[in-house]
């Protein structure tokens, strides 16, 4: 059976929606894994499908930036860059590797936006990459800036 | 505008803007687009269309 790993690290929002292409794949007689946060992998286990962590959950956030969720949740909603230079990119080593390991034997790799350690993991295994594109802020253009209403 | 939602800026959040925003987005006539565009999403099948895809790429390359 081959094996398809899809990754994605964000919101509930980014995690259904891969759940189901995973049940979908699964359907097509796909082994799919399903490489996420620490607190998603019992959602998707419940969903019937395989759950590896890649990086922690939102109580590891909270405890390493030392504040509560609701300033945590605040400050990345307010400043993108900091949701990429105190979070994404500090974890970006640890979750290469665990990305790496969960891909053992796989086919491809299916990764949402936030996952910098698909493209890396990807080439240096030769396998392709499918990016997924949930949200109109991750769908770049030459002509005009990816932006919601309150990024900077 | 798929006219379901409000946004609000977090910048200027107030509790105010908040309650006037929930109150105009719990209207019927907003219930009922939402139901439209929900069964226009619902017929769509993204999840299906998005494994075709990738089981046809993985199938290409063998």
């Amino acid at each position: 059976m081959r094996k398809i790993v899809l990754a994605t690290i964000g919101s509930l929002g980014d995690l259904h929606p891969f759940i189901a292409i995973g049940l979908a794949l699964k359907a097509r007689g796909f082994a799919v894994v399903l490489a996420v946060p620490a607190d998603h992998v019992a959602k998707v286990e419940a969903a019937g499908l395989t759950g590896v962590a890649i990086i922690g959950g939102f109580d590891a956030l909270t405890e390493t930036l030392g504040m509560p969720p609701d300033q945590v949740a605040k400050r990345i909603m307010a400043d993108q860059t900091y949701l990429m230079n105190r979070i994404l990119m500090p974890w970006l080593a640890d979750s290469t590797t665990a990305l790496d390991g969960a891909m053992e034997g796989a086919v491809a790799l299916i990764a949402s936006l936030f996952v910098f350690a698909a493209p890396i993991v990807a080439e240096t295994r030769g396998v392709p990459l499918v990016n997924v594109l949930l949200q109109p802020m991750a769908t770049f253009s030459a002509m005009r800036r990816p932006a919601h209403p309150t990024s900077r | 505008m798929i006219g379901v939602g409000k946004t609000l800026s977090s910048k200027h959040f107030t509790i105010a803007r908040a309650g006037a925003a929930i109150t105009a987005v719990l209207t019927d006539r907003m219930r009922e687009r939402a139901a439209q565009v929900g069964a226009q999403v619902a017929r769509e099948n993204g999840a299906e269309a998005a494994a075709d895809a990738i089981a046809a790429l993985v199938v290409v390359r063998g």
